[in-house]
């Protein structure tokens, strides 16, 4: 590995949050709107990118359900 | 020539002169017999596979009637211009110094690459510094692997969220990301800088399902994220969406 790049390559380092927002919000676009949504409160870096993501499925009826209008 | 079976192989060596293209038509005894390309493609067979011009080897049984009887025959087409052509090799070299030699075509599954192929800027080694030997080995089997199957397939083959149910490359691709998060997420910035988009999805869905069923707290554990909320602010921030925590 290339030890002198800002990866670290410690077990037990955030390696996840330090990826770009628009690979986050690539990773998060296969979840369910419920799932992505609770991301936002892994942390304050979490707290909106799952709003970015363009493939939140309003017409998904687990997720309608639950929704007070 | 009495009713024997026959094999004509045919291989297109395009000549200096072009005017008069010629294509060998080779029999099974070993017989050759160059003729122009015209008279050639006076078979719609033969003309289908010329302009087709990606093929490797095709084998074709015709039943052909010929002056002296009919006679089963089988044809193989090798296309020769294709072994002269698209073998064509470029350099890839890793952030620390190893240099790998594949086929551009295999190359050219990143479209950065490919881009700096098609600028001119290749000068037959392409440096790249945001890419380690480790990974590039990865990336390049990944590579090779769907380019393969593309050429067996349909090229939509190659695009992992276009209908995984008939990928034949799923269970390969399921394998493939059985690594550890480093070598994931090396992965994946590898593929954002490479811009190969089916290993870009693949990588980032793998990450997904990582996080599918999980509360937040097990996601943080998972990946060691560091719970920066105070906890009113995180109540603030479950009490906005309160409908997805419950």
């Amino acid at each position: 590995m290339d030890k002198s790049s800002h990866k670290c390559i410690r077990n037990s380092e955030d390696l996840i949050s330090q990826l770009p927002d628009e690979i986050l919000i690539s990773i998060l676009s296969p979840l369910k709107m419920k799932e992505a949504i609770r991301t936002s409160v892994l942390s304050h870096r979490w707290e909106w990118l799952w709003s970015f993501t363009d493939t939140l499925d309003f017409d998904d009826p687990d997720t309608m359900q639950d929704i007070d209008v | 020539m009495a009713s024997s079976s026959t094999s004509v192989v045919v291989s297109n060596k395009e000549k200096e002169n072009k005017n008069t293209k010629k294509v060998t038509l080779k029999s099974s005894d070993g017989e050759s017999f160059e003729v122009d390309e015209s008279v050639a493609m006076e078979s719609q067979t033969i003309k289908h596979i010329i302009e087709d011009g990606h093929y490797s080897s095709l084998a074709l049984s015709l039943s052909v009637k010929t002056t002296m009887a009919s006679s089963s025959t089988s044809v193989v087409v090798s296309n020769k211009e294709k072994e002269n052509k698209n073998t064509k090799k470029v350099t890839l070299k890793s952030s620390d110094g190893e240099s790998f030699e594949v086929d551009e075509s295999v190359a050219m599954e990143s479209q950065t690459i490919k881009h700096i192929i098609e600028d001119g800027c290749a000068n037959n080694e392409i440096p790249l510094p945001n890419v380690t030997s480790g990974i590039l080995s990865r990336v390049i089997e990944y590579c090779k692997k769907h380019k393969e199957a593309a050429g067996e397939s349909e090229p939509s083959v190659t695009s992992y969220t276009s209908n995984s149910t008939t990928n034949p490359l799923t269970e390969w691709d399921t394998e493939f990301v059985k690594v550890d998060q480093n070598t994931l997420f090396d992965l994946i910035l590898a593929a954002n800088y490479l811009d190969i988009k089916g290993l870009l999805d693949l990588t980032c869905k793998t990450v997904a399902d990582m996080m599918k069923g999980k509360t937040p707290q097990e996601i943080r554990e998972t990946f060691h994220i560091k719970n920066d909320y105070t906890p009113e602010e995180e109540a603030e921030v479950r009490k906005e969406n309160q409908w997805a925590f419950e």
